[in-house]
């Protein structure tokens, strides 16, 4: 294992996920056809928060669905922990941007979802863990609550509980800070950076996909920035800053200028 | 002679479309001015609404003999034309109504003040704004109205009423006829020369004119773009469809009659749908019976009609009811049984929907009266087991088309989320794809229920070309179809009363139940 020493923090260079050579295409009507990747790797590291930045619609959502087993790609493999991802597991949790909650089932009902089919756990213990959690996003006055009653930066939090729930190994977040008012983000910001630097908590890594480039810096140890369609990966940005991290310093907006340049 | 019958039966198509054209020239009519009035005028609504779902629900096939009578008494010459027009007609013409309602209902605001402002007289807002914006939805319900009305088309023309021997050429006729004479290449050639038939006026009546009606869409009701499956994918890298890129295939959904469910749930009362019913049904046969007051007084008539409660007897009519009604819900069971599954597969791979759906579509727009005939010299001594074949073949494709336009509806994020989760099979079926497609699947089934009713008039007795056809057990359908031939005007209005009851009372107390108490626990917001 390679060890190496930055800011203050231990960082392990092997990868926990990776994505190897990825071939991904879709097939649209009237035969017209959208190649996303063409043999594009990607590496997620053990312990660390990675950010993706990318130009819009140059697959980035398309790219955290393959990572976490939900899209086979063409060609390439996805590795988990050194073992190819066949299909969606309990240790990849993914939040998409679209909030999906089944309207007819409460909240508590649909974080529980994440475990519907662990048969290690009893409902107890189901109910009481996915309690636990909703606690943590703040909600837990909301259990019995259908997805109807709730504000949209409410649902954020229940998915993000919903992805939490089944102790994953890597959280793949996209844009999960996005319609949601601003101090609420900064919370719900705080909140999942505070999970994963606590070392005995999941998850040991986290991946990021935004928009926001000040969110990046602030948030991630690398964030590899993306070219437009076929993406390749054009620079992989490592954010050497100690955490918390001030918005204010000079070197901040240094890192947030240099990915706004990569982008543009 | 293969030629002989090829030409025998494209001159049958000939006639039978002819008579079809007709109904559907008189069902628009109809529907632009009841649905048109019924959307304008606040107080014709609240009459004319209820009234439309008490008729949408009446067995026509019930009906039929009694309009045969009033047409033949009216003008032997062309009474059983007429009346087997009136027959398809009511088979088209709710349908459309509800359609021509809707639409005029859903016209944005500004446009009615628009063309209020610019002093419009009433023609020119007729002609200008209101008929146009109910083309798109009448031209769709084309698809639905026109399957539906070749079934009761064929039924009129096959069956057998008794002294009043009225044979109308056509389809179900020339059927019947190589059917009992034994000649199975005439009803080989029949059937494919029917499904040419309706595949060539699918392709280039109905299709052209629903894209020509899409100009008329206002913004608002646009979502109805979204369920058309273009042709040319449906038979993708064939060239000989390469040159129809315009035309599109209507997607499964338009082959269901379109009911405002969610909102008849809520206003429409039980009790007074009961009353109209029977106020229905009386009217009806008054109407009909009217020539027949020549030779018969009035008093004999409803004494006639009084003393058959007391003869046949109020036990035999429960048990009739009583089995009739087991056979129905084994039938909807069936259809619910196999159409979800399929529902589900077919709209989770839509490589394998891409041509398996056209195929169903074609199977399903047969009228399967048109394979009574064949089917009344089949399967002696199973009756029971015919009976179900014949009464599955006309309703269980309302299901599945139900069941698949809901499964369609299920969002690819919410299969994400099961997949993502490892839920699968039937997990998956309780978890998501039950909730999401149940209002669909009961509006389905609200409609394979009315059409099983229907069929039971035949299913259950038929008499084609002097086989008769039936169950030993007692049913509804089975007594109706005994009173038709025996000419029984009487007792044949008392059970066709009995039917009416009984259809609304299981469409009212039990499915719109069913549907309400769905859509709340279900929290839907919107209602199907
Ligand atoms: N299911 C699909 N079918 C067809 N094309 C798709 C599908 N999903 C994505 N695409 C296409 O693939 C490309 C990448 O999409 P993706 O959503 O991954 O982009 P993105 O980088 O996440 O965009 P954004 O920044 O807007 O979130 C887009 O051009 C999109 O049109
Ligand atoms: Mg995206």
């Amino acid at each position: 294992m390679v060890v190496e020493e930055t800011v203050g923090r231990l960082r392990i260079t092997e990868s926990i996920l990776e994505g190897r050579e990825l071939h991904v295409r879709f097939n649209l009507r009237r035969g017209l056809v959208i190649s996303v990747f063409e043999g594009l790797s990607i590496q997620v590291r053990y312990a660390e928060f990675l950010g993706i930045a990318g130009p819009v619609g140059c697959g980035k959502t398309t790219l955290l669905k393959v990572l976490a087993g939900l899209l086979k790609p063409e060609r390439g493999e996805v590795y988990y922990k050194n073992q190819r991802l066949e299909k969606p597991t309990p240790a990849i949790s993914l939040v998409l941007p679209t909030t999906t909650l089944f309207p007819w089932y409460t909240v508590l009902e649909n974080v529980m979802l994440a475990l519907y089919s662990d048969k290690s756990l009893t409902r107890e213990d189901k109910i009481e863990r996915c309690r636990a959690f909703l606690d943590m996003v703040g909600l837990s006055a909301f259990d019995s609550a259908y997805p109807s009653e709730l504000s949209d930066g409410m649902k954020k939090k229940v998915i993000l509980a919903r992805a939490l729930v089944t102790h994953p190994d890597v959280l793949l977040l996209d844009e999960p800070f996005d319609n949601i008012d601003p101090l609420a983000a900064v919370a719900l910001r705080s909140e999942i950076e505070n999970m994963w630097m606590n070392e005995s908590m999941s998850p040991s890594s986290v991946v990021l996909v935004s928009h926001d480039i000040e969110e990046l810096v602030e948030l991630c140890d690398r964030v590899v920035v993306l070219t437009e369609r076929p993406a390749r990966v054009k620079e992989v940005v490592e954010i050497n800053l100690q955490r918390p991290r001030d918005k204010r310093r000079r070197e901040f907006y240094d890192y947030v200028d240099k990915i706004f340049t990569l982008l543009s | 002679m293969v030629l002989e019958e090829l030409a025998i039966a494209w001159a049958a198509v000939g006639v039978s479309w002819l008579r079809m054209a007709a109904a559907l020239f008189l069902s628009v009519g109809f529907s632009l001015l009841v649905g048109g009035v019924a959307a304008l005028n606040k107080r014709a609504e609240k009459i004319i609404i209820p009234l439309l779902d008490v008729l949408q629900s009446i067995p026509i096939l019930g009906f039929f003999p009694l309009a045969l009578y009033g047409f033949y008494t009216l003008s032997p010459a062309i009474g059983a034309e007429a009346a087997a027009i009136f027959l398809i007609f009511t088979s088209q013409v709710w349908n459309l109504t509800f359609a021509v309602y809707e639409s005029i209902k859903v016209i944005p605001a500004e446009f009615i003040e628009t063309s209020k402002a610019l002093g419009l007289s009433p023609w020119a807002r007729a002609t200008k704004l209101y008929i146009p914006s109910t083309l798109p939805r009448i031209f769709v319900g084309f698809v639905s109205s026109w399957s539906n009305g070749l079934y009761f088309l064929v039924a009129s023309e096959i069956i057998d009423f008794g002294e009043l021997d009225v044979k109308l050429f056509g389809l179900g006729s020339t059927m019947a006829s190589f059917a009992s004479a034994g000649n199975v290449t005439g009803m080989a050639v029949t059937l494919a020369v029917l499904v040419a038939a309706i595949i060539l006026t699918d392709l280039f009546v109905f299709l052209p004119l629903i894209h020509y009606s899409g100009r008329f869409k206002f913004e608002a009701t646009a979502v109805e773009d979204s369920p058309i499956i273009p042709l040319s994918s449906v038979f993708k890298g064939r060239k000989l469809v390469g040159r129809l890129p315009r035309i599109r295939f209507p997607s499964p959904e338009f082959m269901l009659p379109r009911i405002p469910l969610g909102w008849l749930t809520k206003r429409v009362r039980f009790v007074k749908t009961l009353l109209y019913a029977l106020a229905i049904t009386l009217l009806a046969y008054l109407i009909f019976l009217l020539p027949l007051l020549r030779e018969i007084p009035l008093q004999k008539l409803l004494y006639g009609f009084l003393e058959r409660i007391y003869t046949i007897g109020p036990y035999n009519i429960i048990l009739d009811v009583a089995f009739s009604l087991a056979r129905v819900a084994t039938a909807v069971l069936f259809a619910v049984a196999w159409s979800i599954p399929l529902a589900i597969y077919l709209a989770t791979n839509r490589r394998a929907a891409l041509f398996t759906i056209p195929i169903i579509q074609v199977a399903a727009s047969i009228p399967a009266t048109i394979t009574y005939p064949i089917f009344a010299s089949l399967l002696q001594g199973y009756d029971e087991l015919r009976t179900f074949i014949l009464i599955i073949m006309g309703m269980q494709w309302y299901v599945f088309f139900a069941a698949y336009a809901g499964m369609r509806r299920v969002p690819s994020e919410e299969r994400e989320v099961l997949e993502l989760y490892n839920i699968r099979g039937l997990a998956g079926l309780k978890v998501l794809y039950l909730p999401r497609g149940i209002p669909s699947i009961i509006s389905g089934c609200i409609a394979a229920t009315g059409g099983a009713w229907n069929t039971l008039v035949v299913a259950e007795r038929m008499k084609i070309g002097g086989v008769v056809a039936g169950v030993k057990t007692p049913g509804l359908g089975k007594a109706i179809s005994v009173a038709t031939e025996m000419g029984d005007i009487y007792s044949l209005a008392l059970l066709v009363a009995v039917m009416v009851i009984v259809i609304i009372s299981i469409n009212k107390v039990f499915w719109r139940k069913l549907y309400e108490l769905a859509t709340s626990k279900l929290r839907f917001p919107e209602a199907t």
